[in-house]
């Protein structure tokens, strides 16, 4: 559970750290439509160039990201096995019985997990080279433009900063609740359907009330610090635009001809 | 069940940006029977040490031999079950393990797990209550109704009711008013007596430390750095004081006398008593000398 690192941030100074959480919020909005460009060997290339370069800039160990995303990896085996069995064109490349693998099944498998996990790569990047706080201001700052249309952006983002604020308490939290129930003689791992019930029982159920007191006493508190909401408040932080920015939504723009160019 | 931890160290996270070593070069040996406190700044890795004592963490390195369990940082030991029976821990604040319907339902949950039949944990409940200080009624109760000094009473009863050879005790009267403190501590206390429940007890009170235990374990930034009994320790209030630690009233002014009068009273005062006994003498001769 500890190694799972979707959502989590990663301290550091390197120039996608450094970005303004907007263009890499536009970045990650936008690449989610422009992988589904890709459709041959030269385009998916392209795209795993592109993802590896944001990791190299990053300067986050690559080994740290593959060891983070070992759960996802199940998922896309499963969805390129799903592929691999289910696709019944092109050539017939071997056959056992009922069970045949097609040219075209291997190309769309390897492709479609190539797409899954460029796109998790990516959003990822965004999580762990931005801290929450960044990206909300972000959000915020981006959907400013509704409040004129009476949308609640300042609640949404406000939410959503707290959201992911208490992401890793909760972690931190199941850890001890397991731990401390552990103690108590439950086997999280193993036993029979009841006894895991039981097990999921004594760990939700702490887990629930903790949070329900937990966001009783934050509301509290923020009241008792003055907070009324959005109107007239000011940032500490300011965002600004730098040329790093420009560049990146540069390249993906480029990023997005190349791929049409080279698409079939 | 005697403990003997050899050169063990751990490291949270590892291999990961987050890496944090928070123990190492730990020696440590705990004999069956003995009242140990383990005292040390906020961080100095205590929880962690105790989190070795029944197998919730493996050590990175080195060995843990509980009894006749051993615990190396080889793949993960089967079988702990047992020994998690042996080893009852009370982890800080731990009204937050609590999630039974009732409060008696509760206390049964740990017993229950180690396959002692319900009847008799239920007896056992109903035994437990008033050692720590419950009045029968909260039986039937829903834990959350409860105070939280009472939820933490209940929770300790949940641990005490597996009837573990070893009780471990991390900060188990944190936030707790100073009567129900002292009872709390005088229940286990007089359990390890009766009991020969051999216990390990986290604390930053040293005055605690210094009343119950048999021996302390001081701890810094992850490692021992001195074990003794009580009048050992504290002989040398300037160590503790160094790494940021209190010492207990009676010591602190018994340095106040001693700079005072410049003199040396040669044991360590624990208790009230003592420095009371020694301040006596103290005064007497001084009126002499005056005479
Ligand atoms: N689950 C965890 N993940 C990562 N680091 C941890 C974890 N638990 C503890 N640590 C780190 O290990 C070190 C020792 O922590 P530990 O909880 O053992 O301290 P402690 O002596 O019990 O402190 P306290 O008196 O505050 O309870 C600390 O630096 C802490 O940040
Ligand atoms: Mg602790």
């Amino acid at each position: 559970m500890n190694s799972m690192i979707i959502g989590k941030y990663v301290p550091g100074t390197s120039i996608v750290h450094r970005m303004d959480p907007r263009s890499k919020l536009i970045m990650v909005f936008f690449y989610v439509f422009i992988v589904f460009l890709a459709n041959n060997v030269e385009t998916y290339a392209v795209l795993m160039i592109f993802t590896f370069s944001l990791i190299l800039l990053s300067r986050i160990p690559l080994s740290f990201i593959i060891r983070g995303l070992k759960p996802i990896f199940l998922v896309i085996l499963f969805t390129f096995l799903l592929h691999l069995f289910m696709t019944k064109e092109g050539e017939l490349l071997y056959r056992l019985g009922w069970f045949e693998i097609y040219e075209q099944g291997v190309k769309q498998g390897v492709f479609i997990s190539l797409r899954f996990l460029s796109l998790i790569i990516v959003t990822t990047l965004l999580t762990l080279t931005t801290t929450p706080i960044e990206v909300t201001d972000g959000v915020e700052s981006l959907l400013s433009p509704l409040k004129k249309f009476n949308m609640p952006i300042h609640e949404l983002a406000l939410m959503m900063s707290i959201s992911l604020r208490f992401i890793p308490t909760l972690m931190e939290e199941t850890d001890k609740i397991m731990k401390a129930q552990t103690a108590r003689g439950v086997d999280f791992s193993g036993g029979s359907f009841q006894e895991r019930i039981k097990a999921i029982v004594s760990l939700l159920v702490p887990l629930f009330i903790n949070s329900f007191k937990r966001a009783e006493e934050l509301a509290t508190a923020m009241e008792a610090r003055g907070y009324r909401g959005g109107e007239g408040r000011t940032k500490f932080r300011l965002l600004t635009w730098k040329t790093a920015d420009t560049a990146l939504i540069v390249s993906l723009i480029l990023l997005a001809i190349i791929l049409f160019i080279l698409r079939s | 069940m005697d403990i003997v931890f050899k050169d063990v160290e751990h490291r949270y996270h590892t291999n990961t940006p987050f890496e944090r070593r928070a123990l190492y070069n730990m020696n440590l040996s705990i004999a069956s029977g003995s009242y140990v406190a383990i005292i040390g700044h906020t961080g100095s890795g205590k929880s962690t040490l105790l989190q070795h004592l029944n197998g919730l963490l493996q050590p990175t390195n080195g060995t843990v031999h509980i009894g006749d369990q051993i615990i190396t940082n080889a793949k993960k030991p089967k079988h702990l079950k047992p020994l998690r029976k042996k080893v009852g821990i009370v982890f800080q604040f731990p009204e937050h393990q609590l999630f039974e319907e009732t409060v008696e339902k509760d206390i049964c949950f740990g017993p229950v797990n180690f396959g002692i039949p319900e009847e008799q944990a239920k007896k056992m409940a109903r035994e437990l209550l008033p050692l720590v200080g419950l009045p029968e009624e909260v039986l039937t109760k829903s834990p959350f109704e409860l105070s939280g000094g009472q939820m933490r009473r209940v929770a300790i009863a949940g641990v005490l009711a597996m009837e573990p050879e070893v009780i471990v005790l991390d900060e188990p009267t944190a936030g707790l008013d100073p009567q129900g403190r002292k009872e709390i501590m005088e229940m286990f206390y007089r359990l390890h007596q009766e009991k020969k429940l051999t216990t390990i007890l986290v604390t930053h009170s040293m005055e605690d430390a210094a009343k119950y235990a048999d021996e302390i374990v001081v701890m810094h930034r992850g490692t021992v750095v001195k074990t003794g009994t009580p009048k050992e320790i504290f002989r040398e209030p300037n160590t503790l004081l160094e790494i940021g630690l209190d010492v207990p009233e009676t010591i602190l002014f018994q340095k106040k006398l001693e700079e005072k009068f410049g003199v040396t009273i040669d044991s360590p005062c624990l208790t009230m008593e003592e420095i009371v006994e020694e301040a006596k003498k103290l005064f007497a001769k001084v009126r002499k000398n005056d005479e």
